[in-house]
C-alpha cells in the first residue's frame, strides 16, 4: 500500500504566495474595539489608540490612561468543533482496544482537519498610556493552516500561513488652539514575519527541503523596520453628544522592512478616515463608529474589507459591550473592568480570501489586562 | 427611572444589531451583485467552492463552462479532472484514508477506493468507468509541454501524478466491469464472458498507457505496480488477450493478496 501513499501522504511543494497579511488594519488591536468591528479611528481601547488613531490620546478627563499588561488568545470556532469532535470520538470508543474503532477515529481525524482550518494565536502589549503620550512593547502571533480535499491543481493542499509582528510603539498627541483639532503621531519600530506556505501531494524532490534547517529558520524569520502613522482628529462636543470625525496615515512613505524573511518587505502608506457618534450621559456612552480604510485602495481589496463599522456601550466605566462588522461579518464583544484587572472576551470573523466566504476565519478571543 | 431607560437602549442597540446580522456576510449580496459593498465570489472560487464542498455536479458543469469560454487556461483541467475522478468514486482524500486498510496487489489496493458494481450496481457502474475516464481524458488535453518535467507550470507535477492515479483507476475499474460480480463483489472470472476481444485490448491498452506518462519521482512506485501487472497478465497462458485476462483473474482469485 505504501507505493501508493508515499506520494499521496507527503506533503510538499513549496510555493510562496506574495500575499500580504497585514492591509489596511492596525498591526496591533485591542480585543474591545475589534468587538466593535475594529471601527477604531474615532474611539479606541487602551494601548488600541496608539495603534489605531494617535490622535485620540488628549480625549478623556485623567492624564494617566493605561499602564498594564494585556494578554490575548485567539482561536477559531472550527478549530474548537475539531477538538470537541476528537474528544467525543475517543469518548466514545474509551475501552474499546478493536482496530476499526482505531481507523475510523484516524479517518474522521483526517476528515475534520480536511474540513475545519485551524487558526489560533496570541498577543501581548506590555504599556503606558497617557493623555500626552503613550509606550507599547507588543507582540501578536497567529499561525493558519487550512488543509482542502481539493487544493488550487485539483490534489489535496495543505497552507500554512503565519503573522508575527512584534515591536515597540511610541506615540503623542497635541492639541491645537482650536480645541477641537488635535493632532497625533505614533513612530514603530517592527519586526515582522509572514509565511505562506502551500504544501500539496507532488514533487518529491522539494520534500527534502523540509528537513534542512534553512525550512524551520524560513518559518521563524522576521524583517524588521521602522515606520510612523499620522493622525488627526476632529471633536466637536456637546452635552450628551459628541462629533468626531478622523483621519489617519498608516506607514507615511512606506515602512520598508529588511531581513531574512521572504514577506513582508514592505507596509504600504495607508489613508483612512473614519465618522464616530457618541451619546452620553455622565456615567454611559454609546458610540457609533464607521471607518473607511485605504481610501485609494493600495492594496487591492473589496470594499466589504475596507469598511468597519461597529457601536460601543459603556455602562459606569465598569462594563462595555461592542458589536459591529468586521470584514462584513457580525462581530461582538464584552469587557469587564475589575479594577485592577479587565477581562474581555471577542468574537469575529476575518475574511482571508478575496471575497465573502472564500476562506473566513470565525475566531473567539479571550483577553485578560492586569494595570490600571 | 429615565436613567434606566436610557442605559437599556443603549445595551439594546447594538445587540439587535447583531441580531438582524447573524453570521452572513452583509457583502454576500443576492443575484450575483457586485457593486457598492457587494462582493461576489469568481467563478473560479465557486466551482473550488463546490468541488470542496461535495457538489460535484456543480463542480463540473461550472468548470466546463468556464474551459469553454476560455480553453487555453490549462490549469483547470486538473481541477476539472479531480472533479469527474471524485465523482467517478475516487478522490486523493479517499486514497490517504484508506492507508488504514490492508492490501498488496494493485487491483487490491484500488479496490479499497474505487467503486464496485457490486457498491452501486452494474449501470451506474458504467457511469462511473466513464467520468473516470472523462477525468483521464481531460488530463490529456493539456499540452504535453506544460506537464513535462521541464514544464515550469504550477500543475505539472501534480498534474502528472492525478494522471498516473486516475489512469491507474480507470485502467482497473474498466477490467473489474468485467470481471467483477455485481452479486458479490468479488473477482469471478465467469464474468468475463461478456468481454469481447476488443475489451481485452483495450483493458492492456489502458494498463500501458500508465506506463507512457512521464516518471517524476513522486509517481513512479504507482508506475511500477501497474507494470508489474501489465507483466503478470501478458506472462498468463493464452493465445488471446482475453484468454490472458482471464486466467490472470482466475490467479487473483485464488491467490491471496501479497
Amino acid at each position: 500500500m505504501r507505493w501508493i501513499l508515499a506520494p499521496l501522504l507527503a506533503f510538499c511543494c513549496l510555493a510562496s504566495v506574495a500575499l500580504a497579511r497585514k492591509t489596511n488594519g492596525p498591526i496591533y488591536e485591542d480585543p474591545f474595539d475589534l468587538g466593535a468591528g475594529g471601527a477604531s479611528l474615532t474611539r479606541a481601547s487602551k494601548e488600541g489608540v496608539l495603534f489605531s488613531n494617535p490622535a485620540l490620546l488628549p480625549l478623556g478627563a485623567a492624564f494617566f490612561r493605561w499602564t498594564g499588561l494585556t494578554t490575548t488568545l485567539l482561536v477559531n470556532k472550527e478549530s474548537v468543533d475539531t477538538a470537541r469532535g476528537i474528544v467525543k470520538s475517543a469518548q466514545s470508543s474509551k475501552g474499546s482496544s478493536s482496530g476499526s474503532d482505531s481507523k475510523t477515529q484516524a479517518a474522521d481525524l483526517i476528515d475534520a482537519v480536511f474540513k475545519n482550518p485551524i487558526h489560533l494565536g496570541w498577543g501581548l502589549a506590555l504599556s503606558t498610556v497617557t493623555s500626552a503620550f503613550g509606550l507599547s512593547a507588543f507582540s501578536r502571533f497567529e499561525p493558519d493552516i487550512r488543509a482542502k480535499q481539493f487544493g488550487s491543481t485539483g490534489l489535496p493542499e495543505v497552507e500554512l500561513r503565519t503573522e508575527s509582528y512584534h515591536g515597540v510603539a511610541v506615540g503623542t498627541a497635541v492639541r491645537t488652539p482650536l480645541r477641537w483639532l488635535l493632532f497625533g503621531a505614533t513612530a514603530k519600530y517592527l519586526y515582522a514575519g509572514e509565511q505562506d506556505i502551500a504544501a500539496q501531494v507532488t514533487d518529491s524532490e522539494t520534500i527534502a527541503s523540509f528537513g534542512q534547517q534553512k525550512f524551520a529558520q524560513n518559518l521563524v524569520a522576521l524583517n524588521k523596520g521602522v515606520g510612523l502613522d499620522l493622525g488627526t482628529l476632529l471633536f466637536f462636543q456637546g452635552q450628551n453628544v459628541d462629533l468626531t470625525a478622523a483621519a489617519k496615515v498608516d506607514d507615511l512613505g512606506n515602512t520598508k522592512l529588511s531581513g531574512t524573511s521572504a514577506q513582508p518587505k514592505q507596509f504600504k502608506q495607508v489613508a483612512s478616515a473614519g465618522l464616530g457618534l457618541t451619546l452620553h450621559s455622565t456615567a454611559d456612552a454609546l458610540h457609533f463608529a464607521v471607518d473607511y480604510r485605504d481610501l485609494s485602495n493600495v492594496y487591492k481589496e473589496a470594499l466589504f474589507k475596507r469598511l468597519y463599522v461597529g457601536t460601543k456601550v459603556t455602562l459606569r466605566t465598569y462594563l462595555g459591550f461592542s458589536g459591529g462588522y468586521y470584514n462584513g461579518y457580525p462581530s461582538m464583544g464584552i469587557e469587564v473592568d475589575l479594577l485592577l484587572l479587565r477581562l474581555a472576551f471577542t468574537s469575529y470573523t476575518r475574511e482571508l480570501g478575496d471575497h465573502p466566504g472564500v476562506d473566513p476565519r470565525h475566531i473567539y478571543m479571550a483577553s485578560i489586562s492586569a494595570g490600571f | 427611572m429615565k436613567q434606566r431607560w436610557l442605559t437599556i437602549a443603549l445595551l439594546g442597540l447594538p445587540l439587535t444589531l447583531l441580531a438582524c446580522g447573524g453570521t452572513k456576510n452583509v457583502a454576500s449580496c443576492p443575484g450575483g451583485k457586485t457593486s457598492g459593498i457587494c462582493s461576489q465570489q469568481t467563478p473560479d472560487e465557486q466551482a473550488q467552492a463546490k468541488l470542496n464542498n461535495g457538489d460535484y455536479d456543480g463542480a463540473i458543469s461550472q468548470l466546463n463552462d468556464l474551459i469553454a469560454a476560455e480553453p487555453e487556461t490549462y490549469s483547470r483541467l486538473p481541477i476539472l479532472a479531480a472533479a469527474y475522478a471524485a465523482r467517478a468514486g475516487l478522490n486523493i482524500l479517499t486514497v490517504a484514508k484508506s492507508q488504514f486498510s490492508a492490501g498488496g496487489s494493485l487491483l487490491d489496493v484500488f479496490a479499497a477506493f474505487i467503486p464496485t458494481p457490486k457498491t452501486v450496481g452494474a449501470a451506474a457502474y458504467k457511469i462511473h468507468v466513464a467520468d473516470m475516464q472523462s477525468a483521464v481524458a481531460s488530463l490529456k488535453r493539456i499540452p504535453a509541454a506544460l506537464v513535462a518535467t521541464t514544464s515550469a507550470s504550477d500543475y505539472a507535477s501534480s498534474a502528472t501524478l492525478q494522471q498516473t492515479i486516475y489512469t491507474a483507476a480507470y485502467s482497473v475499474m474498466f477490467l473489474n466491469q468485467f470481471a467483477v460480480s455485481p452479486d458479490t463483489g468479488k473477482l469471478d472470472p465467469a464474468q468475463l464472458a461478456t468481454m469481447t476481444e476488443s475489451d481485452a485490448n483495450a483493458i492492456l491498452t489502458n494498463f500501458a498507457d500508465t506506463g507512457q506518462i512521464p516518471a517524476l519521482g513522486s509517481n513512479t512506485a504507482v508506475q511500477a505496480q501497474v507494470a508489474a501487472t501489465l507483466t503478470k497478465i501478458n506472462a498468463e497462458p493464452g493465445a488471446t488477450s482475453k484468454e490472458k485476462i482471464a486466467a490472470f483473474v482466475a490467479a487473483q482469485k485464488t491467490t491471496p493478496a501479497s
